[in-house]
């Protein structure tokens, strides 16, 4: 289930929700090729903070 | 959040020491004025409706009775309630601050400071700091002095900071507007205020404003030190509420009408605020989309995220399409559809 995204200049993200967890993916909008962040610790939270970059 | 919880036992300690409530005495709420209410055929007594009305001397001198009441009672975990919340307090990082992204010439990020309440708003240019905290920066002489920030915009010349502060406890924003550099406040002053969004055009801004009801309806543009404003759209459904920013790219201004299982997004040049504004695709039945415009490669792109509703749950995807510009019709986002 995705619940935010935000589009950079070669990426998008977007802020998913997966067995309760906030997962973050990011894809390259070119290929579509896509990677989740990957965390140390099996549970955490993670949230967006302001970023006006492009 | 606990220094609040600090100061409020505080005031209640100290009414108590003065002896002018008794520590035991449980107070009730007194059964006083009924109102009888008719909703959708429903006839309700309502024996407590005198506990609406806030100036009500009676309704302050209940609410300090029960905090009175609370603390007393507490009173022997005192002690445990202090260490337990200087345990929470040692797992947080008090002086901590936000990764800083770059717009033009600045990098901005916000910090907290050990013992202090508000994240403080900054900014870094050209090795040199300039600090902006537009949370403490103003006190006027009314209400309480706990303002909450709400929304906050630079605008494209960074020169000036839109923001809405509360002084009044109840949501209720006003706009102001801070040049960077003197640290000065214009003049301009605007009530009620949800949302706000510059232009690329120098000095407009636009905003979205909230009814009685505290629900943001109406979209103006603002141009700055004029003390009447263009009203853009108004949204009639009071499902509906209404919100306005400016794209990731800078390109393109939304304003979106939302309800909890429906949107509409509209859009117009940055350039271009008192513009014609296009809609992205009409409101329907449990279909919420949102949309943002970024400077990817080839063409600038756009994604929507269309809603299955199937109970409860909503499935949303990522989508991209093209913006071409004004001329584009909604049609062509509809092919986000899934």
């Amino acid at each position: 289930m995705i619940e935010d995204v935000d589009v950079f200049a070669g990426h998008y993200v977007t802020q998913e929700r997966d067995d309760g967890l906030t997962r973050l993916r990011v894809t390259e909008i070119a290929s579509g090729v896509s990677h989740f962040v990957e965390f140390p610790e099996p549970t955490y939270e993670v949230d967006a903070e302001p970023n006006a970059e492009s | 959040m606990a220094a609040t919880r600090t100061t409020a036992s505080k005031r209640v300690l100290t009414l108590v020491a003065h002896g002018t409530i008794g520590p035991r005495a449980r107070p009730a709420a007194r059964t006083q004025d009924s109102q009888a209410r008719v909703v959708h055929g429903d006839r309700r007594e309502d024996n407590y409706f005198w506990l609406r009305d806030k100036d009500d001397p009676r309704v302050t001198a209940y609410l300090e009775a029960e905090n009175a009441y609370t603390a007393a009672v507490m009173q022997p975990m005192e002690a445990f309630q202090d260490a337990l919340y200087r345990e929470i307090l040692g797992r947080i990082k008090e002086d901590d601050a936000t990764v800083p992204y770059r717009r033009g010439n600045h990098f901005y990020y916000s910090r907290t400071e050990k013992g202090k309440q508000y994240p403080i708003h900054c900014r870094k240019a050209a090795g040199r700091m300039s600090r902006g905290d537009p949370a403490r920066s103003q006190r006027p002489g009314r209400g309480p002095s706990l303002p909450r920030l709400g929304a906050y915009a630079v605008n494209d010349d960074a020169d000036r900071l839109a923001y809405t502060l509360d002084y009044t406890g109840f949501r209720e924003y006003t706009l102001f507007v801070k040049h960077l550099t003197t640290g000065e406040l214009e003049p301009d002053r605007i009530e009620k205020v949800s949302t706000v969004a510059w232009s690329a055009r120098p000095g407009t801004l636009l905003y979205v404003s909230e009814d009685a009801a505290k629900r943001p309806y109406r979209l103006w543009r603002h141009r700055l030190g004029d003390a009447s404003d263009d009203l853009i759209f108004e949204e009639a459904d009071e499902l509906f509420r209404v919100h306005v920013w400016r794209s990731r790219s800078r390109a393109w201004l939304f304003a979106a009408s939302r309800s909890f299982t429906s949107s509409e997004v509209r859009y117009v040049p940055a350039t271009d605020p008192a513009g014609a504004w296009r809609t992205v695709l009409e409101r329907e039945k449990d279909h919420e989309y949102d949309v943002d415009h970024g400077v990817g490669p080839g063409t600038a792109s756009s994604t929507s995220g269309p809603t299955a509703r199937a109970g409860a749950t909503s499935v949303w995807c990522a989508r991209r399409s093209p913006i071409h510009g004004p001329s584009t019709g909604p049609s062509s986002s509809r092919t986000a559809r899934t």
